[in-house]
């Protein structure tokens, strides 16, 4: 593939090596070389290559004498994994000193090919290696594979439409696609055809990111990724890279007044304010100290008065002629009848399936109808 | 949404030139009157759900009279370029009347106590309206409005799964999205969310069942950290469900 150029019609046409190809719809399924193709659309995909790396090892005596195979291994102390493969094993290591792949090109005959080993980073995981299983030290490894995997934000790929380009798909940033790939075909699928899915997807829409995604802040996320990739994602953790992607005026205020920072969709948002600089928000399945401070800061609110700030929350203005119409088409209820009132409303998503299925349901959560002069017959929407 | 809008109608995003600070509790009205000579905040000048220009001091903001936290309480959406100007005016304004900071957690116990629901976490594609127990926001009498159709069939089919408000008898653990709810040995739902409700003083979850177990009153169990606990289907409104305080 070449490149790919519009029509005045909205039409693609994909240029190939061996002819031209006119299509409605593209879809960029295109793993490790996501953004060549980006590129050729005009967008960069937040999306990042790792190298990750396996060993295979030769044939383990005791292996070869047991009459069942042995269980695969995952080791989070120790970051890596391990299965039979023939009478040996088969290794592979989630090293801290990883390394991205093809941020400076890929060869364009990089293709079903391998990165050069380098083994050597991943030093430290191959003592712990032979710690948990001793019988690797008298056993040589005759095969080392280093590939690219494709790493997100956060982790989920990214199944939809392209945001900025009609028309444009996407199923990129895949870790494991033969185990995914059914899943989300059917997915792509009925969002290409009916615009919606059965299920909801969101957490794997491609608009589910804002302009905040460019390609460093992904690559600091998919480092992170790949150095936790063993390391449960615990109950509001936030983890630290790529951290004050967005943040309002008052960020340095609150963070001199000790707060505990999260992110919601890039923003920096306080989650509630430590009692000294030093308190660690602990985090787990169970109750923490944090409850008793978040306990007193509800019992203020209940007896004088608390203040919040809430970062980045959306907000729509909506005007012009027909405007208050186009809403109430949107909505399932009433819109507020009189001017500089709130109300809470639902937007549904349209039955496009050709099977019986429960409409969708989307969540606008107010519109405030402001009092403005006539020739701005306008609303608000926030949440 | 965008394949809906006739070209007349403009839709501006207005998430990144905008913050909201939040006012919450019985003494905010005073609060903010005491920064406002020229504006009216009272309960019958700005009755609950109410949206008004208002001032504090120099700086110029939407207020709403509507909150989460389910207190006498106000969200003003300020310009960023105003932001600093009322965090500070509030702030000083606030020692006397016992200001305090709070944050998202906060929120999330408060919000579990009113039976407010979360977007994305409550509110989600696979349940509709009726399910979720939202039917004073659906108005099937409205001529017409995208989704009317397909709800107006499932109406009729009746509900797959009903929305409930839990109380989770665990001391040591609130309950987390995806935890399993049993009635006896057979699974009949999960969690959508879950956390300690301090006002209250209970572990409160909310989670979508099997219709037939939704009534309050109902006792089942929940499946948390491997270990089943009892959990009593509860009314939705625990705090103040008279609502005297928002009314203020």
């Amino acid at each position: 593939m070449e490149n790919i150029t519009r029509k005045p019609n909205g039409e693609f046409i994909v240029h190939t090596a061996k002819g031209d190809i006119t299509c409605e719809m593209v879809v960029n399924a295109t793993g490790y070389r996501v953004n060549e193709v980006g590129r050729m659309l005009g967008v960069e995909h937040p999306v990042t290559s790792m190298e990750h790396m396996y060993f295979l090892t030769d044939t383990i005596a005791e292996l070869e004498a047991m009459d069942k195979r042995v269980p695969i291994i995952r080791d989070p102390g120790d970051d890596f994994y391990s299965r039979q493969e023939k009478n040996g094993l088969l290794v592979g290591v989630y090293e801290q000193g990883c390394k991205t792949f093809g941020m400076h090109g890929i060869d364009p005959h990089f293709t079903q090919a391998l990165c050069p080993s380098d083994l050597d980073r991943c030093l430290d995981n191959m003592e712990r290696i032979f710690e948990r299983m001793p019988c690797l030290t008298e056993t040589g490894i005759h095969t080392v594979v280093n590939g690219p995997i494709t790493y997100t934000i956060d982790g989920m790929p990214l199944i939809g439409p392209v945001p900025g380009v009609p028309n444009a798909f996407c199923a990129i940033g895949l870790r494991a696609g033969i185990g995914e790939g059914g899943g989300h075909g059917k997915i792509l699928a009925e969002l290409m055809v009916h615009g919606e899915s059965e299920w909801d997807a969101w957490c794997l829409d491609p608009r589910r990111f804002t302009q905040y995604a460019n390609t460093e802040h992904t690559c600091l996320k998919a480092i992170e990724d790949y150095q936790n990739e063993f390391h449960y994602h615990q109950p509001h953790e936030h983890r630290p890279a790529a951290r004050l992607a967005r943040t309002t005026p008052l960020y340095p205020v609150l963070d001199a007044k000790d707060a505990a920072w999260g992110v919601v969709n890039g923003w920096e948002r306080a989650l509630f304010f430590k009692p000294d600089a030093d308190f660690v928000d602990e985090h787990g399945y169970r109750f923490t100290p944090t409850k008793n401070i978040v306990a007193q800061e509800i019992a203020n609110i209940q007896q004088n008065v608390g203040l919040m700030e809430v970062s980045g929350f959306n907000r729509y203005e909506i005007k012009g002629e027909g405007a208050t119409a186009f809403l109430d088409r949107m909505v399932c209820g009433n819109l507020p009848k009189k001017s500089a009132r709130w109300a809470c409303v639902i937007c549904l998503m349209k039955k496009a399936m050709c099977w019986q299925k429960p409409p969708l349901l989307s969540w606008v959560r107010s519109i405030t109808g402001m009092a403005r002069p006539p020739q701005q017959n306008g609303m608000t929407v926030t949440g | 949404m965008i394949a809906y809008k006739p070209d007349t109608v403009s839709l501006t995003e207005m998430t990144a030139s905008h913050t909201i600070l939040v006012v919450a509790g019985p003494k905010s009205r005073e609060l903010l009157q005491s920064l406002s000579p020229r504006c009216d905040w009272s309960k019958e000048a700005m009755p609950w759900m109410s949206v008004q220009e208002k001032t504090l001091g120099h700086a110029k903001m939407i207020a709403m009279s509507v909150s989460f936290s389910g207190e006498l309480a106000y969200e003003l959406h300020i310009p960023n370029e105003q932001l600093y100007l009322t965090w500070k005016q509030i702030t000083e304004a606030g020692e006397s009347f016992g200001l305090g900071l709070f944050g998202l957690y906060a929120t999330e116990s408060m919000r579990l106590e009113k039976g407010y629901r979360h977007w994305k976490a409550d509110l989600i594609y696979e349940r509709n309206p009726l399910e979720s127990c939202l039917d004073r926001f659906v108005n099937l009498e409205k001529p017409d409005f995208v989704g009317k159709g397909a709800l107006l069939e499932e109406q009729a089919r009746g509900p797959q799964k009903l929305f409930v408000s839990l109380e989770v008898d665990c001391d040591f653990a609130p309950a987390h999205s995806g935890d399993s709810i049993y009635s006896g040995d057979a699974l009949i739902g999960s969690v959508t969310s879950g956390g300690y409700g301090h006002r209250v003083e209970k572990n409160l979850a909310y989670a979508f069942i099997d219709p037939e177990f939704a009534a309050v009153g109902t006792e089942l169990s929940i499946d948390l950290l491997g270990e089943m606990h009892p959990v009593k289907v509860i009314e939705p409104a625990q705090y103040d469900p008279e609502n005297a305080l928002v009314r203020g």
